[in-house]
């Protein structure tokens, strides 16, 4: 048996035997899907968790003990995704009839860009130039409604009020609620700080927090950038736990089909003790039979890896877009890594029965006696 | 002779036996460790979101613009234990109240006015049966404190109020006429990085303000919120509204807590109890997805190695039929083979699969995840539907032999 009668015989015996074939690609294929899809979903979960995530809000502040221009904002702005919100607090004083002192009460006031509200719990409407939404508390205390007039003013001795018509009612939780939003350069224009904001919150992706934090402190030495515990820190560690669940489901599943696989692949070696035993009467020798069955082994290990990457690809997709309404980015990593488990367990599973089958006589064999 | 030929295949097929017999042990090994999963990741993942924070707020009930002007309002400290004992307690797993003053301060010499925040520490709840360890940490893991957690006659201050004012561990503040030993600077990356905390009894005493607190967190393990949940309360109907109430709701646990704090009203923390639900949603969906998907592609790898096992088989069957045997009995020969060692498998695969549960809950969540019997039933199950099915296709096949031709050996 030269190398010519090698390809000859794992030719015919692929063509042949196509029931047997298929079934040991489907089993090869059956663990290569499984792991195609666990790493694509795993990684996937990742990414649409952190978008999940943003529901909790800003993960990062930049502040500082003065007013900060709005340039800084527009700076950070500028860093890929990275979302920005600025806010301007202040006081202002809500002028009214009989129910309060000397008819006035001051209330914080926060500005913020009108795409920003969008994120807030409102009943009603984002306010335009010439409305305001009001705290919870606000709202049951005075028992306005949404609709209602309110008179502010920049101070209670002013005697210039303003009118503003109340457009809905946000919910924050905290000292807020008993207060008001409004358009950032609506605040701005009454309090006299044209440009100017207290803080700039960040929204910046978990997954690259750290590194972008660092960034943006050396891009930006003259602005103090703090994480915001609350949100920074339990994000890392949701993330790091979820990663570990899927890796250590993934080892846990794989491990398990490679040993099923691999008892199938070992069991069609024993299978076809007597064709062995003919290859070797017939003058070939150990080596050329290993051979023979590895490149065997082989050919399934790639139809099965293909089968199973494809397989696997679909099961992915499917389950993120159910779970997570989004497709996901399939790794470029798993295609090499789909081809080499596949073909890894379909070459080295036989391998320890294909030693021993070869080492038999082929007399004892033929006879009937194994 | 049915018997016979049965035990024959048990004792002498010993290598066909031992590949489905592994394939069927692995296959439903990782079916009932998957569904163990998936029964349990929703409270797993549930218990790490409350890193996130309290999702439940309560606050003293205003009424009147008055009640936002005037002096301020309080709720009373002695009602919180009362929050343990509503129809929801065993959801409710942390507490904190808090106490938010504005305090005149002596720093070195220097008289200032700052904002003074009292809170548990460490705290046990006595409750009728049992106690409750409650406190800051319970509700805000993520508060950080350099040095320790302060005591009597001792204070934190906020990391920016340290900074601004120089002031570091050991250092003393004169509040009132007494003497506070700052024992530790306190980061939180909020609100309460600019202010004086102490334990609250602390912040009451030197206030005159016994057993007031401003407001108080909780954090809860809720049911998330659907359309049902969203509806007011006001407009339910009777037999709605009872729903409602015995659903674990943020809103509906609120409600709860609301009725045994005097004067209070409590809010969900919107932020932190959608964003919950939906990561909820989303997880569990996913692992019950990839849990189909682990059922077919193990079935369709233990029916393919029944399939080998079958096909080997075919000289065998093909001199049963040529001794008189019909296709019911034979199948059902064949079958009841395959079913004995399945139903043993599958309980080795359900053993199994405590072992891979447990490493994973460990690994993971810290501790293993609880082994429901109802396991052991369903990893029968699944063992018969996986290589049943894979039985299904070969059997046919099989069957359709014609005795003279696989004698002959031409097949």
């Amino acid at each position: 048996m030269r190398k010519r009668p090698i390809l000859y015989f794992t030719k015919r015996s692929i063509l042949e035997r196509p029931q047997r074939i298929f079934l040991m690609v489907i089993a090869v294929s059956m663990a290569v899907s499984l792991l195609v899809s666990m790493i694509t979903v795993a990684g996937g979960m990742r990414k649409r968790l952190a978008d999940e995530l943003k529901a909790y809000g800003a993960n990062a502040i930049v502040s500082s003990s003065e007013y900060l221009g709005e340039a800084v904002a527009e700076l950070l702005k500028q860093k890929k995704g990275v979302i920005v919100i600025p806010e301007l607090y202040g006081r202002l004083c809500l002028s009214g009839k009989g129910q309060l002192p000397r008819h006035q009460l001051m209330l914080n006031v926060i500005g913020m860009p009108s795409e920003a509200m969008k994120e807030l719990k409102i009943t009603g409407t984002i306010p335009s130039t010439r409305e305001v939404l009001i705290g919870r508390r606000l709202k049951e205390a005075g028992g306005f409604s949404q609709g209602a007039e309110l008179n502010l003013s920049e101070n209670c001795d002013s005697s210039s009020t303003e009118r503003f018509i109340i457009s809905g009612v946000f919910e924050r939780v905290g000292p807020e609620d008993s207060g008001i939003i409004m358009e950032l350069h609506r605040l701005q224009e009454i309090l006299g700080l044209k440009g100017k904001v207290s803080v700039v919150l960040l929204r910046i992706s978990p997954e690259d927090f750290e590194d972008t934090i660092q960034e943006l402190k050396s891009s930006l030495p003259n602005i103090e950038i703090r994480p915001i515990r609350q949100v920074a820190l339990s994000e890392e560690r949701l993330l790091k736990k979820i990663e570990t669940l899927m890796l250590i489901v993934l080892i846990v599943v794989v491990l398990a089909s490679v040993i099923t696989v691999a008892g199938m692949m070992a069991s069609t070696i024993f299978e076809r003790l007597v064709d062995i035993a003919l290859m070797k009467t017939m003058g070939g020798t150990s080596r050329q039979i290993q051979t023979f069955f590895i490149l065997e082994a082989f050919i399934v290990g790639v139809m099965g890896s293909f089968l199973g990457l494809i397989t696997g690809i679909i099961a992915a997709q499917a389950i993120t877009l159910s779970a997570f309404h989004k497709t996901v980015a399939i790794p470029v990593i798993v295609i090499p890594v789909a081809f080499f488990i596949g073909i890894t367990i379909s070459v080295l599973s036989g391998i320890p029965a294909l030693k021993r089958v070869t080492a038999y006589r082929p007399s004892i064999i033929l006879r009937g006696e194994i | 002779m049915f018997f016979r030929v049965l035990s024959n295949f048990l004792l002498n097929e010993k290598k066909a036996i031992s590949i489905i017999f592994f394939s069927t042990v692995a296959g439903t090994a990782i079916i009932a460790t998957m569904l163990s999963l998936s029964f349990e990741i929703e409270s797993r993942i549930q218990k790490e979101l409350r890193a996130f924070g309290a999702n439940i707020v309560v606050e003293p009930k205003v009424s009147g613009l008055i009640s936002l002007a005037g002096q301020p309002r309080y709720l009373n400290e002695l009602d919180i234990p009362k929050i343990k004992t509503i129809f929801w307690r065993h959801n409710i797993i942390g507490i904190a109240p808090f106490l938010e003053t504005s305090l005149e301060v002596n720093v070195k010499g220097q008289g200032i006015k700052l904002t003074g925040l009292g809170t548990w520490f460490e705290k046990e709840l006595p409750l009728p049966d049992g106690s409750f360890r409650a406190g800051i940490f319970s509700v805000a893991s993520w508060w950080f404190i350099d040095g320790r957690v302060p005591k009597k006659r001792e204070c934190l201050v906020g990391l920016a109020l340290a900074k601004r004012l120089g002031l570091k561990l050991e250092d003393r503040l004169r509040i009132g006429n007494e003497e506070f030993t700052i024992t530790g600077i306190l980061s939180t990356g909020s609100r309460e990085e600019d202010m004086v905390v102490m334990d609250i009894e602390e912040l009451q005493r030197i206030k005159n303000l016994p057993h007031r607190v401003s407001s108080i967190w909780i954090s809860a393990l809720t049911t998330p919120m659907d359309d049902f949940a969203y509806k007011d309360p006001a407009t339910m109907t009777p037999q709605e509204y009872e729903k409602w109430y015995c659903t674990g709701y943020v809103t509906s646990i609120a409600k709860q807590i609301e009725e045994v704090v005097r004067d209070s009203s409590a809010r969900p923390v919107w932020r932190v109890a959608e964003a919950e639900g939906n990561i909820l949603q989303r997880v569990r969906l996913a692992i019950y997805l990839l849990s189909v998907v682990t059922l077919i592609a193990s079935s369709l790898g233990v029916a393919s190695t029944l399939m080998t096992s079958f096909l080997k088989r075919t000289r065998e069957i093909g001199l049963m039929k040529a001794m008189g045997g019909g296709r019911l009995k034979i199948s059902l020969l064949l079958l009841s083979g395959i079913a004995v060692v399945t139903t043993i498998s599958s309980i080795g695969g359900f053993f199994l699969s405590l072992l891979l549960s447990d490493f994973i809950g460990l690994r993971v969540f810290g501790s293993g995840l609880e082994n429901r019997a109802l396991l052991l039933p369903l990893s029968i199950l699944s063992g018969f539907l996986m290589n049943m099915a894979g039985a299904m296709i070969p059997l046919r096949n099989v069957l359709s032999v014609r005795p003279a031709i696989v004698l002959k050996g031409a097949e």
